[in-house]
């Protein structure tokens, strides 16, 4: 008789709630396309933990509102409640099983995270630079300094990011991979990634007035067009390299307009918007300014106000300046 | 004015209400808190105002309705969230708990620490608003050393001195509330049948209920509301600590630039205080939540000795999970990391058997009552479920496999709103419209404008909420003040929420206004609150 009486109107209740929370877990596409191994395992444990999570939300929400529908006092009706005492059983029952759901979680949440750090033999080292506010990337043994991250897709990328003043965080949501450079530690990342594709990088800890637009790029490509681009890159290197031995420093030839613009946007674009050629960024914009080549030169080398200094140099430093005077 | 009524006789006679119109010398002390509670709450309210407008204007700029350019938007993000968490919620909380304790029978025994915690709070909070809208400080309320002293010529180390000295003064707000709630509660209103210091302590921390032979009191009933608050005021005095240490060496360091400290350091002994802050108004409100549930459904909470060894877990693990906040700082495959996400994870989990319990038993007591509804009573409603829509999501964060994909995103923003304003928040306003009649001796609120106040925050600010959240899973970090192209129309939806949210709030100033207006309840028809029978 006490369960024909609260049954059925608990379960309609149950089910009600249940369609809207399956309804807002199913009609909004949550999480960015997953692009790495790792974020494919993190994205799979975070729906089984939210599916077992709707299912406690379920049960205590409807329990909740249809206590406060159908034991509500008549108008007027201040009397007391019927006394009750407490159930031990219910406490056990009410406190073992939360407990054995968040056990299977952790246990899930340390295969995950196991799964995720285990280290390949082949992998690619890249070491990851931050500063306020400009990422760079080094590949050991190469002498190549970039302002895009360049990876083979399908092979494990070993990530070593590093802090130059303040701490800054290295995130790209595609891959589920994201970790602080703290001043002082060689803070070690892994990534498989498994699509082709552009992403974007960007830093998730608050490192001043332009952590917002402290971006840059990661280009997963074919394994064989990394190997063109790699040795294309130490050609250039090499060159640079010449250039620098034969002219006291690549940064007073002439600069090349076209290269400069590359370089600005990976570098630069963060803080001077459009190209540099609109407002609205952390940096001015530069057109319209008074600006001398042998200045411009200067800050990029010297640095000046909130924008750092040496964040491109040599041939590269010649190029920008170029572009900056071109569109100045 | 509140002199002029007789003292306001207590809602309930639930078993650990007191009855202190027999009582002259409690009827006096009624009085002086009542008056203490009722700064507590208005300073509190004038908080969330500006806190709310400071918000409003982070969104608009985000929007790109308003221009805040440069360090500004970060200099009011570090206004707002301090703003909002601290001299809002957690002030509140802090107040009304000391109404809380003295329904249950513990009025305050000086008003030394709560004057302290009053004066000391109002001050560090203004100190607050100076160095940052005015100082320009942007480096968030958890400032992340080494950034307050490298701000790319943004803000001065003398700024940086001055709000480290104005949290200084915030932190010493909050050991004082703490020491005035453990000298309120471990006292002898316990009325421990022997009345010896290590009897009180233990019937403070729920001994009564774990081991009824041992710790007796001749209350009968031991009151489930003390509990989270004597844990809470006990935890929080401890954490307090280290976050002082911290804010003494950036105080050094503002004046010698040559003195520095170590980066995770200092990183450890933030979140040694950050994460347990939380807990400053979650504990409160489960107090609260406690005392006015029984109180609307008309009968004790239902709970036992699991509640009791819930919040002992409580006790011990709120000081041991705060580097669940470095997972990110420390390198990965390293001893320390390992040794982090393998300690941190499952204590955490242990932490949401409190809030596990709480709600259980807040669920049950309400099951075959006689539920009294209106405002206050629907907002603690609201707000419990949203305790558990909030208390699901913090597994989901606690998941150190999730960190990769989470942390400092906006869903972590979105958590914490949850948390604290649909939460705590939605309890601070049921706690409003349950208290405040019988605090300022005047008739109840309007009901049906407490209703619309009611649905208004919840739409408004669940959408609002949601948005961030959804913004975080797709990739947006948090404490950006310009977000990439692709989540502006997310953003911009959220300020039809926050519209509304924000007309919710209007319409209970003005409820409070005209209730403020009214004659005193001298006529006899206006009720208090539902009376419970012995």
């Amino acid at each position: 008789m006490y369960k024909s009486k609260h049954t059925l109107p608990l379960v309609i209740i149950g089910v009600i709630v249940a369609a809207l929370t399956a309804a807002q877990a199913l009609l909004i596409d949550w999480l960015p396309p997953a692009t790495s191994e790792q974020a494919g395992r993190t994205f799979t444990l975070l729906w089984f933990l939210f599916w077992s999570s709707a299912i406690f939300f379920v049960i205590i929400t409807s329990l909740i509102i249809y206590s406060v529908w159908k034991f509500r006092a008549p108008k007027g009706d201040m009397g007391d409640g019927p006394p009750i005492h407490g159930n031990t059983k219910l406490e056990i029952v009410w406190t073992a099983v939360p407990s054995v759901l968040l056990v299977v979680v952790a246990i899930y949440g340390y295969i995950v995270l196991e799964r995720n750090e285990a280290v390949a033999a082949d992998a690619l080292t890249v070491d990851v630079y931050a500063q306020q506010f400009a990422w760079s990337y080094g590949y050991p043994g190469t002498g190549i300094q970039t302002g895009v991250l360049v990876i083979p897709q399908g092979r494990q990328v070993e990530l070593h990011v590093r802090a130059r003043d303040v701490i800054h965080s290295f995130w790209v949501p595609e891959f589920g991979i994201k970790g602080d450079a703290v001043p002082g530690i060689d803070h070690v990342l892994w990534i498989n990634p498994t699509t082709l594709g552009t992403y974007p990088v960007v830093c998730a800890e608050l490192c001043g007035v332009g952590h917002s637009v402290m971006r840059s790029k990661v280009e997963v490509v074919t394994p064989a067009a990394f190997q063109t681009w790699l040795t294309k890159s130490k050609a250039d290197v090499a060159q640079g390299t010449a250039k620098s031995d034969a002219a006291a420093t690549a940064a007073n030839a002439p600069g090349e307009v076209a290269a400069g613009k590359t370089v600005f946007e990976a570098k630069c674009g963060g803080c001077h918007a459009g190209l540099g050629t609109e407002a609205g960024g952390v940096g001015p914009k530069l057109t319209g300014l008074p600006l001398t080549l042998a200045g411009v030169k200067t800050q990029i080398t010297n640095g000046k106000g909130i924008m750092p200094g040496g964040i491109v140099s040599g041939t590269d430093m010649a190029d920008v300046a170029a572009y900056v005077m071109s569109i100045n | 004015m509140t002199t002029a009524h007789p003292p306001v006789p207590p809602a309930g006679g639930l078993p650990y209400d007191a009855d202190f119109a027999l009582d002259p010398p409690l009827a006096l002390t009624q009085t002086r808190t009542r008056r203490l509670v009722l700064r507590w709450i208005w300073t509190s309210t004038a908080f969330l105002g500006i806190a709310g407008v400071l918000g409003l204007l982070l969104r608009l700029g985000q929007a790109e309705f308003i221009s805040l350019d440069g360090n500004l938007w970060y200099a009011i993000m570090t206004a707002h969230g301090l703003g909002a968490f601290i001299a809002w919620a957690g002030f509140f909380l802090m107040g009304i708990s000391w109404w809380v304790l003295f329904k249950c029978g513990f009025p305050i025994r000086s008003f030394i620490l709560p004057e302290l915690t009053y004066w000391t709070m109002v001050i560090g909070v203004l100190g607050i608003v100076v160095t940052t809208l005015l100082g320009g400080f942007g480096g968030s309320w958890v400032f992340l050393y080494p950034l307050a002293f490298n701000s790319s010529g943004q803000w001065s180390d003398l700024v940086t001195g001055v709000f480290s000295a104005s949290v200084l003064l915030a932190g010493v707000s909050i050991l004082a509330y703490c020491a005035g709630v453990l000298h309120t509660v471990i006292s002898p209103a316990l009325k421990a049948e022997k009345d010896t210091l290590g009897q009180r302590i233990g019937l403070a921390f729920g001994f009564g209920l774990l081991w009824p032979s041992r710790f007796k009191t001749k209350r009968g009933v031991e009151p489930y509301p003390v509990l989270p608050l004597a844990v809470n005021a006990l935890d929080m005095f401890l954490a307090t600590l280290p976050f002082a240490l911290l804010l003494v060496f950036q105080i050094i360091q503002s004046a010698d630039s040559g003195f520095s400290i170590n980066t995770l350091l200092a990183g450890n002994l933030l979140w040694a205080f950050g994460h347990p802050v939380v807990y400053l108004l979650l504990f409160p409100a489960a107090a609260t939540y406690y005392y006015l549930i029984p109180r609307y459904a008309g009968r004790p909470l239902v709970a036992g000795r699991a509640v009791a060894v819930s919040w002992l877990i409580a006790l011990t693990f709120n000081l041991f999970v705060w580097a669940h906040h470095l997972y990110m700082n420390y390198p990965d495959g390293n001893d320390v990391q390992e040794t982090l996400g393998t300690i941190m994870q499952p204590t955490t989990y242990a932490l949401v058997l409190p809030s596990a319990m709480s709600l259980f038993s807040l669920a049950a007591t309400i099951w075959r009552s006689d539920f009294q509804w209106n405002a206050a009573s629907k907002f603690l409603i609201a707000g419990a479920i949203s305790w558990l829509v909030a208390g699901l999501q913090g597994i989901i964060n606690a998941t150190s496999a999730f960190q990769d994909t989470l942390h400092n995103t906006l869903w972590v923003v979105g958590h914490f709103h949850n948390m604290a304003f649909l939460n705590m928040g939605l309890l601070i306003f049921g706690a409003m419209y349950a208290f405040l009649p019988e605090l300022t001796g005047r008739p109840h609120f309007n009901e049906r404008l407490g209703s619309w106040h009611l649905w208004g925050t919840v739409i408004g600010a669940y959408g609002w909420v949601v948005c961030q959240m959804w913004q975080g899973l797709d990739g947006a970090p948090r404490r950006w003040s310009r977000l990439p192209e692709t989540y502006m129309d997310l953003t911009r939806l959220s300020l039809v929420f926050l519209a509304i949210l924000v007309i919710a709030q209007i319409i209970f100033l003005v409820n409070l206004y005209t209730t403020l207006r009214r004659s005193p309840f001298d006529d006899p028809s206006v009720r208090q609150g539902p009376e419970v029978k012995q």
